[in-house]
């Protein structure tokens, strides 16, 4: 690893993190302030009000799979690989979609049953994206580079203008790869549901068993270690 | 009959190519004349394919590609920056090393070349095709699976598609960078002769690492030896008598 590798690094964590705050900032403070649509606090008693709140993330979900698709393509057909810019977006991409998909079912239970922060539609919103976009533009990115630079080079031998080599050629062949990470993604996402859900069966019960429940500091240490191995591990693995 | 004065369809002045830190090729200057096969020979590594891809702009793919120099084509610069890469490699019919298809059928292939044309109907379309499977002497053995793929070809049988593909986009010039490497005793004479009757037509460009095709195909020959232009001249004289000490050992065999 030479040393711009590791200045780029660097910049996507530290960009990484600060963004990270901002959306921890964003979520308690600012969006739970009473009256602001996007803020208010999920009223939860029934399960089948989770349940349609859900159906109704499904739209969102696909414009965001579509947009992350749409991404990749940009990154990988349009930058260059050797510039800063898209060094850094690889690495973001490369950290995000590094997490384990438990940890984002652990921050949904703190968030929605220990009342961490307030469980508002913005923080599905979050969660959402956080949970598809990465992962869709990796698994993306991954098929397009697996067309066979050949294929691309005989296309533009016969003239053939770099949109006309996406739609006739990479794109058809990195179809089947980039429906595979579609499906990856959903699964995670109704595994996080299917937590919500149970979650919201057993908020009462718990609750009241528990009565006001001090999340231990393990709790917190731990999660920030698997984080930071997570980070470790796509930074090592480069 | 007056020989008409021929027109060179590249002029290539002082051109110098770096792949990143390494200098390529270095400080060409020849002419390629319609109406003949220019060959360039070389053993490998010796900078062929990299020379011809400057002419339809493939190079601009390769990372840290760099430039200097002048390349005419039919009167236009190719490098200027004026002019789209892809117009360019329009105008110039390419075959590889390896044939490479599509996943289309075997009429989808070569009618691609002629659909980036813009030639849509399909009438005109299937015109094309005929013809171009015909000059890639090729007809005969797929008009009855045109609609199949191109896997059921042999090797040889997929190159001259790649021939009539490049064909189809009704080129102004045609590269072939070593088209015989993969192929057979069998199938190398048939492509040669593809390459005799079309040289009428097309200005061609033949890159081999094999001395004897090119003494059997080319009119004219270059001799590229690390990056250099060792000589370019006559096919004839080039093998009888080679003015380079480096030419006569690659001819005869003891370089490269
Ligand atoms: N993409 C590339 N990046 C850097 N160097 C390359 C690349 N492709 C080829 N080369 C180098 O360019 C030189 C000429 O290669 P090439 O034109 O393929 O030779 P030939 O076709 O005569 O065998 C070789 O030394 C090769 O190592
Ligand atoms: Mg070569």
């Amino acid at each position: 690893m030479n040393r711009s590798e590791l200045i780029i690094q660097i910049i996507a964590l530290a960009t990484l993190i600060i963004a990270c705050v901002l959306v921890w900032i964003l979520t308690t403070e600012v969006f739970h302030v009473e009256g602001d649509i996007l803020s208010v606090p999920m009223d939860l008693d029934s399960e089948s009000d989770l349940i349609d709140r859900l159906y109704r993330m499904i739209p969102l979900l696909c414009v965001a799979m579509l947009l992350s698709i749409a991404f990749a393509f940009y990154i990988e057909e349009w930058l260059s690989e050797t510039t800063w810019y898209y060094r850094i977006i690889n690495q973001h991409i490369s950290i995000l979609a590094n997490i384990p998909s438990l940890i984002y079912g652990i921050l949904v239970v703190c968030i929605f049953l220990f009342q961490v922060g307030k469980f508002s539609n913005f923080t599905l919103v979050l969660a959402i994206v956080f949970l598809v976009v990465p992962v869709t533009i990796q698994t993306t990115q991954s098929a397009i580079r697996g067309v066979d630079l050949s294929v691309r080079e005989a296309a533009y031998a016969l003239g053939a203008n770099r949109w006309q080599v996406i739609t006739d050629h990479v794109f058809p062949r990195a179809f089947p790869k980039i429906t595979g990470g579609v499906f990856t993604v959903i699964s995670r996402v109704l595994a996080i549901a299917v937590l919500l859900i149970i979650v919201c069966e057993l908020r009462t019960s718990i609750i009241q068993d528990v009565g006001s429940y001090e999340i231990s500091s393990n709790v917190f240490v731990l999660i920030s270690l698997a984080l930071l191995s997570c980070v470790l591990s796509s930074f090592l693995q480069k | 009959m007056k020989t008409q004065k021929k027109a060179p369809t590249l002029q290539i002045s002082g051109l110098n190519v770096w792949y990143g830190e390494n200098h390529i090729l270095k400080d060409l200057t020849f002419d390629v004349l319609p109406r003949q096969v220019t060959a360039f020979i070389g053993p490998s590594n010796s900078g062929k394919t990299a020379l011809v891809r400057c002419f339809n702009r493939l190079n601009d793919f390769t990372s840290n590609f760099k430039l200097t120099g002048e390349i005419i084509f039919n009167s236009k610069d190719i490098y200027s920056p004026k002019t789209k890469g892809s117009d360019i490699a329009k105008q110039i019919g390419m075959v590889f090393q390896h044939p490479i298809l599509f996943r289309k059928s075997i009429y989808e292939n070569v009618a691609y070349g002629a659909r980036l044309q813009s030639i849509r109907p399909s009438v005109e379309q299937y015109t094309i095709v005929e013809e171009c499977l015909k000059k890639a002497q090729l007809w005969h053995e797929v008009c009855d699976d045109l609609q199949s793929s191109p896997d059921i070809l042999s090797n040889g049988q997929k190159q001259r598609l790649c021939v009539a593909r490049a064909l189809a986009a009704d080129p102004e010039l045609l590269i072939f960078d070593e088209p015989c490497d993969q192929l057979d005793a069998t199938e190398t004479p048939k492509l040669e002769a593809i390459v005799l009757s079309l040289k009428r037509q097309y200005p061609i460009i033949f890159v081999t690492n094999k001395r004897r095709q090119a003494a059997r195909v080319s009119d004219v020959a270059g001799f590229l030896y690390c990056g250099e232009l060792v000589e370019f001249g006559q096919t004839e004289q080039i093998f009888t008598n080679p003015k380079d000490k480096r030419t006569e050992d690659y001819v005869t065999g003891r370089l490269g």
